[in-house]
Parts: structure tokens; sequence; C-alpha cells
């Protein structure tokens, strides 16, 4: 008896247990669905990946995308610092040609903040890293052509950035700072004469995670913080206190930014929150327009776990209608729709089928409808869609405008 | 998602935490802290980890809140016994920054009416933007006494470079399964926003002030 017990007691030892990783993996997924029956019926558009390439094969992020205003040339920024360019050909199917504009630095703890092309060329382009410096490279030779950096004179500056963002007419850089010493910054630079203008420092408190200027107005900028506030600065005024024109609670974390129209014309910043969740503010009062939380949105992409789920971005259509992107995690973020923001509910929109990662940041190009990707596998995707949406009318019904596949008779 | 705590775990937890800090009684009201230990997780890559999260019971009992009002939050804010300024008060301070940081630095969080909140930067400039206390906003359509019910209930966590958060969620003069509720609904909401969720989590401790650590994870 005792011998057999002992073998018992040996084998036991010899077997592998199984790896508690594992188990809870296949946990997770067991408990995420859709709550549809149907999402091709469910999601109106269906968009199809029509060209993906992989970027990077470490373990690199694709953290940042930049567009020229045609489309023509795409910027795809890296968790390593990396920067890489790519063509888009003018039917807008496929990306090809790429070149390291920045390669990364060996070990580097720097990645990028932000890509942005200056003017409407596709051969000036910002980027932003977040050890400091924002760099202007001529894409037609590959050289930096400047770099704005804020070298601190009367108080202490940290270093490093988290986003940036440059004006309608290419005159102005902002970037955003994290939180040091008890300021945080908004770091102002004259694109032409490379020199720093100044500093706001007294109108957040936390970190810096969103800086947007407005797509006309060169001289309006909004920013947002950890600390939960929207800032509207008009930036005509030289003094902090003149220039702030509006501040905007939201009551959470600020994660991204971005402008908006109205149906009247009006400037509208929405929000998405480190929580997940979808706010919209009108510019000049400060109102909230709508306010989605995180349970909602997971519904409205007609998923079933809300603990599962990554808000990418909000992008807008031509008439200004609004969409949110929004992803998952687990299974490498596989689950990839949109949303249209009504005024008290959300819509869906389209469905991506053949996603492979956890999207990071996108592009929307609404003219042609192709939306870019790019994500924590390195990859790079161009979606398309036979049907595509021009508008979403409130009665819930979609205008589609199906391509011609018309075969000419000869 | 199924919790990793079991409940008798965090009971367990709980009322040793309470237990030791009822054996050694302090001058002060302890804070409980819930410190989360994350790991495969890379702050330079992966998403921010910050927010709130609104709690069932009040973390900070103390906690002052100001009612910044038109006449009708003023009055309710009266009849309730709670602080408040009108527009006229916060003329008087005449944008000057010494006392905009007085101001803030008297309460814990401030609530203003839609019709103040828009003149915030014209009366007082960036001053309670700096300090972390621009007020949330106030509307007639809620409660007053709900709002800043809800006010005192939500707590803001933030994470740094390090792989460790630490978020205040209750006091150990709170009753064992009010704490309890508290730590569940923090440790749940968390690991939710968290890529990998329980993969993403090392360790859970709670811990009062001057008390040792309790592990729950």
């Amino acid at each position: 008896m005792a011998n057999n017990f002992n073998k018992f007691r040996q084998d036991a030892v010899k077997r592998e247990l199984p790896n508690s990783d594992d188990e809870e993996e296949a946990a997770q997924l067991a408990e995420d669905g859709d709550i549809c029956e149907n999402v091709v019926t469910e999601f109106p558009f269906q968009f199809n990946l029509k060209d993906e390439v992989a970027i990077s094969l470490q373990q690199d992020y694709v953290l940042s995308l930049g567009a020229d205003t045609l489309f023509t040339r795409l910027a795809v920024g890296l968790s390593n610092n990396a920067v890489q360019i790519h063509d888009i050909n003018p039917a807008g199917s496929s990306i090809s040609n790429h070149y390291n504009l920045m390669d990364n630095g060996e070990g580097s703890k720097v990645s990028i903040c932000g890509l942005r092309f200056l003017d409407d060329t596709p051969n000036l382009l910002l980027v932003g890293s977040t050890d400091g410096p924002v760099r202007l490279f001529d894409l037609r030779t590959s050289a930096e052509q400047a770099r704005y950096e804020y070298k601190t004179q009367s108080f202490d500056v940290p270093e490093s950035i988290t986003s940036f963002d440059s004006n309608a007419n290419g005159r102005i850089i902002c970037c955003g700072t994290e939180q040091y010493m008890s300021n945080t910054f908004l770091l102002f630079f004259d694109v032409r004469t490379r020199k720093q203008m100044g500093a706001f420092f007294e109108s957040h408190e936390k970190d810096v995670t969103s800086v947007r200027f407005h797509k006309s107005n060169p001289d309006l900028l909004c920013s947002g913080s950890v600390d939960g506030l929207i800032n509207i600065f008009d930036i005509k005024e030289p003094d902090e206190d003149e220039a702030l024109q509006n501040t905007i609670n939201t009551e959470s974390s600020v994660y991204r930014l971005n402008w908006h129209k109205n149906v009247y014309e009006k400037d509208i910043i929405s929000c998405i929150t480190s929580t997940n969740d979808f706010k919209s503010y009108e510019c000049g009062e400060g109102d909230e327009v709508a306010s989605f939380e995180r349970p909602e949105i997971v519904t409205g992409i007609r998923r079933k776990n809300p603990a599962n789920f990554n808000l990418i971005n909000a992008h807008n259509m031509t008439d200004n209608s609004i969409f949110l992107l929004a992803g998952t995690n687990h299974k490498e973020g596989e689950i990839l729709r949109s949303v249209g923001v009504m005024k008290n509910k959300l819509q869906p929109l389209a469905n991506f089928t053949g996603n492979k990662q956890i999207v990071r940041d996108s592009l929307f190009d609404a003219k042609r409808n192709i939306l870019f990707t790019g994500g924590e596998c390195g990859f790079i995707t161009l979606w398309t869609s036979d049907t595509v949406p021009e508008t979403i009318k409130t009665s819930g019904k979609m205008k589609v405008k199906t391509k011609s596949n018309k075969r000419t008779p000869y | 998602m199924a919790s990793k705590v079991s409940r008798d775990t965090l009971l367990e937890g709980v009322s040793g935490l309470l237990e030791a800090s009822a054996k050694k009684k302090r001058g002060f009201l302890e804070t409980v802290e819930l410190q989360i230990g994350l790991k495969n997780y890379d702050p330079q890559k992966d998403k921010r980890f910050s927010g709130t999260v609104k709690l069932k019971h009040i973390p900070r009992p103390k906690m002052k809140v100001c009612i910044l009002g038109d006449q009708q939050h003023c009055d309710e804010a009266k009849a309730n016994n709670v602080e408040y300024m009108d527009a006229e008060a916060l003329k008087k301070l005449n944008k000057n920054k010494k006392l905009v940081k007085k101001l803030a630095k008297s309460y814990d969080a401030f609530l203003a009416s839609e019709s103040l909140i828009k003149q915030i930067p014209r009366l007082l400039g960036p001053g309670l933007n700096k300090a972390g206390k621009f007020p949330g906003l106030l509307s007639h359509q809620e409660s007053m006494m709900g709002k800043i019910e809800e006010v005192k209930s939500t707590i803001k966590f933030q994470m740094k470079k390090v792989l460790c958060l630490s978020v205040a969620v209750g006091h150990v003069g709170m009753k064992q399964d009010e704490l309890a509720q508290n730590v569940n609904l923090s440790i749940n909401f968390l690991v939710s926003l968290l890529k990998k969720n329980w993969q993403n989590v090392r360790s859970l401790h709670i811990k009062s002030s001057m008390g040792p650590p309790q592990r729950l994870y």
C-alpha cells in the first residue's frame, strides 16, 4: 500500500501542471461574445481588409498614424521611436514603398507620441517623441529640417512630452507635458523661426494626454488631461488667463480629444476617457452634447463583456456625423466595429472582418470611406467597403451608396 | 468576469485590517488603501491606466464640498447646511491669484451651477484648474444632495511609471461589509479596465494608513 502511494506521489510530481495563464485565457474567451444573432445584418456596412503591412516583427506597437490631406502618404509611428513612411496608391486600395524615416534607438525607452503633416502637401512631417523633441522632416530628402525642443529659462520644464499638434496655418506647434514638480505645461513653438514662444502652466493639474488645434481656426486649441479637464484656448491672447476661453470638467480622465462640427456648423469637442467612455461638448458654451459610458458602447457594438473593450477613436463623416471606432482586447483584439453617435443612442454602423490586433490609432478618409488602423501586433491595415455609408440619418435609416460594378457593354 | 478574490478571502482581509487598526488607536482616522501590483504591462507602450470610479459607500466622510451656485442652488445649499458662494461672492475675489488659491485649499471639491461654471475662467482665472479643484457640473435636473454624495463617493486613480497603483477606498471607521463592498467594487472595476484583466494582476493588498498590508491575491 505504501509503495503504491509513493509511486502515485512520484508520478504526481512528474506530471506538468496546466499553465494557469492558459486556463485564464480560455475562461476569459468563454465569457465574451456577440449579443446579436447575425453581425452581417446588424451592421449595415461590412468592411474588408483590403491591404495589410507588417511594420514590426519585434514586439513594437504602432501607436501613431498620420496622413496628408489627400491621403497619398501614410506615416507610421512606433513604440520604439521608429517612423516609417508608406505611399497610398491613388485608388486608395494599397499601401506600399515604405522606408524608414527614423530608426529606433536600441533599447529605446522613447516612443512616438504624434505625427502631423504640417501643411496640405505630403512633404513636411512633424514627428513627436516622448523624450521631448518634435522634429520636422522634409520627406523629399528625408532630412531633418528643424527640431523644436524647450530650453528652460526660468522654471523647470519636464523633458518629456505626451502629445503635440500644429495649428491650421502651420505656424505654431503646441506640446503637452507630464506633470513635473507640481506643474504641467503646454509649450508653444514658432514653426518658422524654430523658437519657443512661451508656455501655459496654470490650466492643468495632471499630465496632459491630448492636444488638438482646430482644423481651420489657427488660434483655437483644446487640451485634455488625466485631471479630467478639457481646456479651450484662443492663443491670439499671449496671457494664459486671457487665452483660456473655457474649461470643461469631464469628471473622468481624458484620453483622446477630437474636433467635430454639428449640423449648425458649430464646433464640438469630443472626448474618449481613459475608462473607455465617450462624451462630447459644444465648444462655445461647454454644454454637454452626448455622453455614453463604457457599457452602453459595448452594447452598441453588440458585445457582451465591458471588461474586454477598447474604445479607439471618434471620426467624422462627410456630413459631419460622428462614428466611434471600437474593438476588443482578448484574442489579439479581433473584433473591430463602429457605431454612429446620435443624440441619445448609438447605432451599429460597420463591422470590420479580418482584424488581427488591438488597434491603437486610426485614420478615416471620409471622402473615399477608407479606414486605416495600426496596433499592438505591428500591423497597419487598410479597410474598404463595397457599400459605403454616406450619412447617419436620425430616423435610423442609412443612406447607402453602392459602388457601381456595372460592366460596360463593350 | 469572475473575481479571483473569494468572498471569504475578502472578508478575512478586511476584518484582519480592522482588528489591527482597533488594537492600536491612532490620533486620526486611518484611510484604507487598495494596492494593486501589475504584471505584463508596459507603461511606455500600453494604454494609460487612470480614471475615476464611484464607490458604494463614502470613503472620505470628512470631504468638504462647496457649491458655486445660482440663486436656486444657493438657496438649496443654505437649506441643507452646505457651504456655498454665489457669482457676487466670486466676483469679490477679483481674480486675485492668492485668494483663489486660498479658496481652492479651503475645500476638497466644488460643484457649480450651469450658468456659473461657464464664467469660472472669467471670474477666477485658472486657479481652480491648477489646484485640481475645478468644479463638477451641478444641473437642475438632479438632486444637489445626490450629486454631493456622488462626488464624495468617487475616487480617482492614476498609474504613473511604476507597476503599482494605490487607491483610497475607505477608512477604518467603516463597517466590515461596507468596506468589503468598496474593496470588491474597486477591484472588479480596475481589473475590468486592464487589457488582459486578471492576467495583468500580480498582487492585491489592502492596507490601513499605519497598519500592516493584508494580501488578497
